[in-house]
């Protein structure tokens, strides 16, 4: 066969297979995000879990918390299976985390860059906060009027979060002995939202 | 060969060179995958919509605080009794462990105007201790302020359908993606809406920045399907990675935190199922029920399409800056660090300070968590290069080198006639 001939074949056959399967590109839209959640560590109300009498006579306000600390963490084990009462302070609730095997994260000088991190990460922790009691960080709140608040859990009153100004908080903290805990482990997942959508 | 020889490049073969060039450029720019059938979608992600408040509003109380009594002084506090660190906290010594302090609904116009928006009663409290009253929401609740005066719990449908569709309709596509608009502006409340509230006499509070890592869910049942997907986890390493490298939670459908916060977006009936989210939330890929793979190796490719579809659409600093690590070890103490932190020696070699007078090291140095650094060397870097087309042969590449082939020869036969 002449080389012009099979030039022209190929040529023809070049020009008419283009085209065949030629990909469709899907076009992707970013889709608006909401505003995050407040607090970041926001426990439902039925996870909440009470403060009660230890049989020592003593309020477990420390092992309350960590409880509230651990729903959050979605560690129901801990929950349901945490073995301590009674009052509680720090290097003891250290050492049973320790003996339990649990990776933690604390401060004992109030550092507020430390519950910044807590909240930044979705964590939270467990403070001294009131006299001689222990509640829940639930992370920082942002008001209407640009200004930053403690949510705290108390384990006296579950079913709701307390919210106090950021720099009060951090001053009151401080007389409190500045102790904070938190523990780490991945924290519950966030609410999901549909962040781009496919169309074409 | 024959110095004399001239070449004389027929047109022929000049549009034949030509024309493959053309499409060589086109296989190699083009990827391309059969399409795959779509089931019938049935989980929906909830969308934003712009112009409303899609996630609770706690921080919404009565900026007017005027029926807040003062509060002691920290001075005063401190000589009530300065308790320090190792101080037994039980606050129950006196047996008052379910205390039913006086607790009434705020009567203020400001406070109700804005409990009634939400819905929600605002308690305040005064301490035995004489402390400062603090307002306090509900917890728990996913708050939704839809319009004036409207406020409903978020409950929203199965939202799980529209977005699997969408997963499903972009793996069925190739993966080169183009953005059609740029991300919406952040939305905002209508005016009416807003309670009037006095300027802020603060600082402006800088916006947050979300520390957390990508997110992996997995909801699951007793199934056979659920043992094997979380096989798939355990035994596939580049998924044994992910799960290892993100912040990763399992949910059953007894889980008080899957009832309270994802029974509405991913049902039972779509058990088991997979969600990759952003750091913040945003959905990366969801899957489950019948449109689970059905094996890992598919479930990972499906991964790095989505992830990739993402990306398209997302900053690359958003996702490379969610990642911090904390140390991997017990009672990881924050002040040691930070003060080791702050004694580290100067390096001379500091490019910012050449002549020794370093500035103050990084004062927001951050403990490092558990893990690797999250999804993007697992699944990021590799999705944008796609395929190498060399090497990857269709149908209509087999035939496109094929022709590549023929003409290399027929050049070399024509060389040959003319030596």
């Amino acid at each position: 066969m002449h080389p012009r001939s099979i030039l022209l074949v190929l040529l023809a056959v070049a020009t008419c297979l283009p085209g065949c399967d030629l990909p469709t590109q899907p076009r992707v839209r970013a889709l608006p995000a909401p505003p995050p959640e407040q607090p970041v560590c926001n426990l439902p109300a039925e996870l909440h879990t009470r403060n009660w009498l230890g049989p020592l006579g003593q309020g477990s306000c420390v092992h309350a918390s960590l409880k509230n600390h651990a729903a959050w963490h979605n560690d129901m084990d801990f929950v349901a299976n945490w073995p301590y009462s009674d009052g509680e302070y720090a290097t003891r609730v250290r050492q049973r985390l320790d003996d339990a095997g649990y990776d933690y994260a604390f401060t004992e000088r109030y550092d507020a860059r430390f519950l910044d991190w807590c909240d930044a990460t979705g964590h939270g922790a467990i403070l001294w906060w009131k006299p001689s009691h222990c509640c829940t960080f639930m992370g920082w709140v942002v008001g209407d009027d640009g200004r930053q608040y403690a949510a705290i859990l108390d384990n006296n009153y579950p079913g709701r979060f307390e919210l106090v100004e950021r720099e009060q908080f951090i001053r009151l903290w401080s007389g409190y002995g500045g102790f904070a805990l938190c523990l780490l482990q991945p924290p519950a997942t966030s609410i999901p939202y549909r962040s781009y959508a496919i169309e074409g | 060969m024959d110095p004399n020889v001239r070449f004389h490049p027929t047109a022929g073969l000049v549009a034949v060179v030509i024309l493959h060039a053309v499409l060589l450029a086109g296989v190699f720019a083009g990827l391309h995958r059969s399409p795959t059938p779509v089931d019938q979608p049935q989980i929906v992600l909830p969308t934003h919509q712009p112009g409303h408040n899609f996630g609770p509003s706690v921080g919404q109380y009565p900026a007017d605080r005027s029926h807040v009594p003062a509060h002691p002084k920290l001075d005063e506090m401190k000589q009530a009794g300065s308790p320090t660190a190792d101080e037994l906290k039980t606050q129950c010594s006196t047996g008052n462990c379910h205390p039913a302090a006086s607790m009434t609904a705020n009567g203020q116009s400001t406070a109700s105007a804005l409990a009634a928006q939400l819905g929600a009663r605002i308690y305040t409290q005064h301490l035995a201790d004489g402390q400062s009253v603090y307002a306090s929401l509900p917890a728990g609740k996913v708050w939704a302020v839809t319009g004036i005066g409207q406020t409903q719990a978020y409950a929203g449908p199965n939202r799980w359908i529209a977005l699997t569709a969408d997963m499903h309709r972009g793996l069925a596509t190739p993966h080169a993606v183009n953005p059609l608009t740029p991300p919406s502006m952040q939305p905002t409340l209508p005016e009416s809406a807003v309670p009037t509230i006095p300027a802020p006499t603060s600082k402006p509070v800088a916006p947050k920045q979300t520390g957390r890592k990508h997110q992996l869910a997995l909801f699951l049942d007793g199934s056979a399907r659920s043992l094997e997907l979380q096989r798939w986890f355990r035994e596939d390493p580049t998924l044994r990675d992910l799960s290892a490298n993100c912040e990763t939670q399992t949910y059953t459908a007894g889980n008080a935190l899957y009832r309270a916060r994802y029974a509405d977006i991913v049902p039972v009936s779509q058990f088991p199922a997979v969600l990759l989210l952003a750091p913040d939330g945003g959905h990366i890929h969801a899957t489950g029920g019948s449109m689970l793979p059905s094996d890992a190796a598919s479930l990972l490719s499906d991964l790095k399409q989505a992830v990739a579809l993402a990306r398209s659409v997302q900053s690359v600093e958003s996702i490379a800056s969610a990642n911090s690590g904390a140390l991997r070890e017990r009672g990881y103490n924050w002040d040691t660090a930070v003060q080791q932190q702050s004694q580290q020696p100067f390096q001379i070699s500091n490019p910012n300070c050449p002549d020794g007078n370093c500035p103050p090291t990084d004062s927001t140095w951050l403990p490092r968590r558990p893990g690797g650094d999250g999804l993007l060397p697992l699944l990021g870097p590799s999705v944008d290069s796609g395929r190498n087309a060399l090497f990857w042969l269709g149908n209509t590449d087999i035939i496109l080198f094929g022709l590549i082939a023929m003409a290399g020869l027929l050049i070399a036969v024509i060389v040959w006639k003319r030596m």
